[in-house]
């Protein structure tokens, strides 16, 4: 600057000098030709200098000054090309060197302003998500708690169902314990009943082969009454010829007249020994009879006997099969009734266990309904919480808006 | 023997005695086997041999009218067979045949009784042991048996003319 100033005074100084020089080759005058001519020299050298010094000056400020303004009104682009080589182009290449930090500050805060708005939106949304989940949540527990209580009556029911259930299964040992000494004794009699009929059904063969025999004898008595009826039949045959021939004896002596006399008396002997024989032998065969009718029926009711036996023996066997039967069933029955038994017996504690974990899951599903209802307090809380973050994140993009709206008057 | 009795031989028909003079009678036998005769009446039972003899058997149930009893035994059925001039006929009945007296006065009161008077178409009647009886007449019996036996084979061989016309 001082240099420009040294050479600007030497250029007013060169200029005086030909401006005296003219005016005095002008005026040849030279006195007055030298004081005017010194004195318009001086004056205008010293406008030409004051001129060329003044705009030398002020064009570089002006420059200055033009990019200032632009600079306040927010247009970042501008920088000022000054090259001087003095102070104004320090001045000029500090104010490039503010211009260009400042753009690069601006070009941040814009960049985080903007990053700012999006993440205040975001999180005004998870906010707002949260807030809504929370809610659900707040409702979900709401209705959890409910639940929780309604669990809680239900596992209080449940446990008195299940004190009676296991009552009632203790109620079912007893009875399962009663049945199975029931069922050992019904074991016992069935093996005894099937024993009894074991030894029925050995007299019953016994009795019917007594019967058989008997039933055979009476059979072989009844063929020697045959036998006897037969003979009987032979000697009444024999009766009635002597009594014929008694009679045709009697004919002839009768035809003999007093001849025939005495041979009559005998044929008359004769006729009442064959009567005598025929009404023997006439009784004789009733008795035979008698005996034939007799064995008959005996045989028949030996054989009905035979028959009956019989009967029994096949019914005492189906008895005797049946109550084996029995026994098994019986045998089955009280195995079964041994399992139900142990079974009850597990049952019942399994009861006693199901009543403890049911009074423990009682305990448990009380603690949760408080839990619940200490969740859905928290999550009141959580709610009421997270209706402040939204609010303060929707504050944050607000504020984060008006900066960027601020920041967009800077152009970088 | 009274003069008032005579001998009999003496059988039951239906219930009723009978009885037929001894003098009447040659003999009774058995009459076990009895043969059949195609065509003949009904009173006519069949035809025995006796002792190489044929015998035509009159079945007095039938001459009498009385309903036929079969006979329990073979040696049961009886035959009393007369004595000439009819040996070759006898009486066919059943056991039991028997001797006995019978009165011959008691006969006349007896007749006079009802049920002598409804049954004199029996033969006469007679007392046995104070019991009703009919005294058979031969020759009553064998007229019968005549009309009968002849009608019998007068109607078969009308029969069997009318069989044998075309």
């Amino acid at each position: 600057m001082r240099r420009k100033l040294a050479i600007a005074f030497v250029a007013v100084a060169i200029a005086a000098g030909l401006t005296n020089y003219i005016i005095g080759t002008l005026f040849r005058d030279s006195a007055v030709s030298t004081a005017v001519g010194l004195l318009i020299a001086d004056a205008l050298i010293g406008v030409l200098a004051g001129l060329s010094l003044s705009r030398y000056l002020t064009q570089h400020i002006h420059d200055l000054a033009a990019a200032t303004s632009h600079m306040s009104k927010g247009d970042l682009t501008r920088t000022v090309e000054i090259h001087t080589g003095d102070e104004i182009e320090d001045l000029a290449t500090s104010f490039n060197v503010m211009v260009g930090s400042l753009s690069k500050v601006v070009h941040e805060v814009k960049a985080s302003t903007q990053q700012i708005v999006a993440a205040a939106q975001q999180l005004s949304s998870n906010a707002d998500g949260m807030k809504t989940s929370v809610e659900e949540v707040a409702s979900t527990v709401h209705v959890i708690a409910r639940g929780a209580e309604t669990q809680s009556e239900t596992i209080a029911r449940t446990t008195s169902i299940t004190r009676d259930v296991a009552r009632s299964t203790e109620q079912i040992a007893e009875k399962a314990r009663s049945a199975a000494s029931l069922g050992n004794e019904a074991a016992e009699r069935a093996r005894q009943g099937t024993a009894d009929a074991v030894a029925a059904t050995e007299t019953i063969a016994a009795i019917h082969t007594d019967v058989k025999r008997v039933s055979d004898a009476v059979a072989g008595f009844r063929q020697q009454a045959l036998q006897i009826n037969k003979t009987v039949d032979f000697i009444s045959t024999i009766a009635q010829q002597t009594h014929l021939l008694a009679l045709n004896a009697t004919i002839e002596a009768a035809r003999a007249g007093e001849h025939g006399r005495g041979f009559a008396v005998v044929a008359e002997e004769i006729s009442k020994l064959a009567e005598n024989a025929r009404v023997f032998a006439d009784q004789i065969a009733d008795l035979a009879r008698e005996i034939d009718t007799g064995s008959g029926g005996v045989i028949e009711s030996m054989d009905d006997c035979h028959a009956s036996a019989e009967r029994g023996r096949i019914a005492v066997t189906g008895v005797s099969r049946h109550l084996d039967g029995i026994t098994q069933t019986v045998l089955a029955t009280l195995e079964r009734v041994r399992e139900i038994s142990a079974a009850t017996g597990s049952q019942e504690k399994g009861a006693e266990s199901l009543v403890k974990a049911i009074e423990e899951l009682s305990r448990i599903a009380l603690s949760n309904a408080a839990g619940t209802e200490e969740a859905s307090a928290a999550t009141r809380e959580q709610t009421a919480s997270m209706n402040a973050m939204a609010g303060s994140a929707r504050e944050i993009a607000s504020t984060s808006e008006t900066l960027r709206e601020l920041v967009t008057i800077f152009r970088i | 023997m009274s003069p008032a009795t005579r001998p009999c031989i003496q059988f039951q028909l239906g219930g009723d005695g009978f009885g037929v003079p001894l003098d009447c009678v040659r003999e009774v036998i058995t009459a076990a086997s009895i043969a059949c005769v195609p065509l003949a009446p009904p009173v006519v039972k069949g035809v025995a041999n006796v002792r190489g003899r044929v015998v035509t058997l009159i079945d007095m149930g039938r001459v009498y009218g009385r309903p036929p009893v079969p006979a329990r035994r073979d040696d049961d059925r009886i035959a009393i067979v007369l004595a000439p001039p009819w040996e070759n006929i006898a009486l066919y009945v059943h056991s039991p045949v028997e001797i006995a007296d019978v009165s011959v006065e008691a006969v006349d009161r007896a007749s006079a009784s009802p049920d002598a008077r409804e049954s004199a178409d029996a033969g006469a009647p007679a007392v046995c042991d104070g019991r009703i009886m009919h005294l058979v007449s031969v020759d009553d019996v064998i007229a019968r048996c005549r009309q009968d036996i002849l009608s019998g084979f007068l109607r078969s061989g009308k029969e069997r003319a009318g069989n044998d016309t075309p």
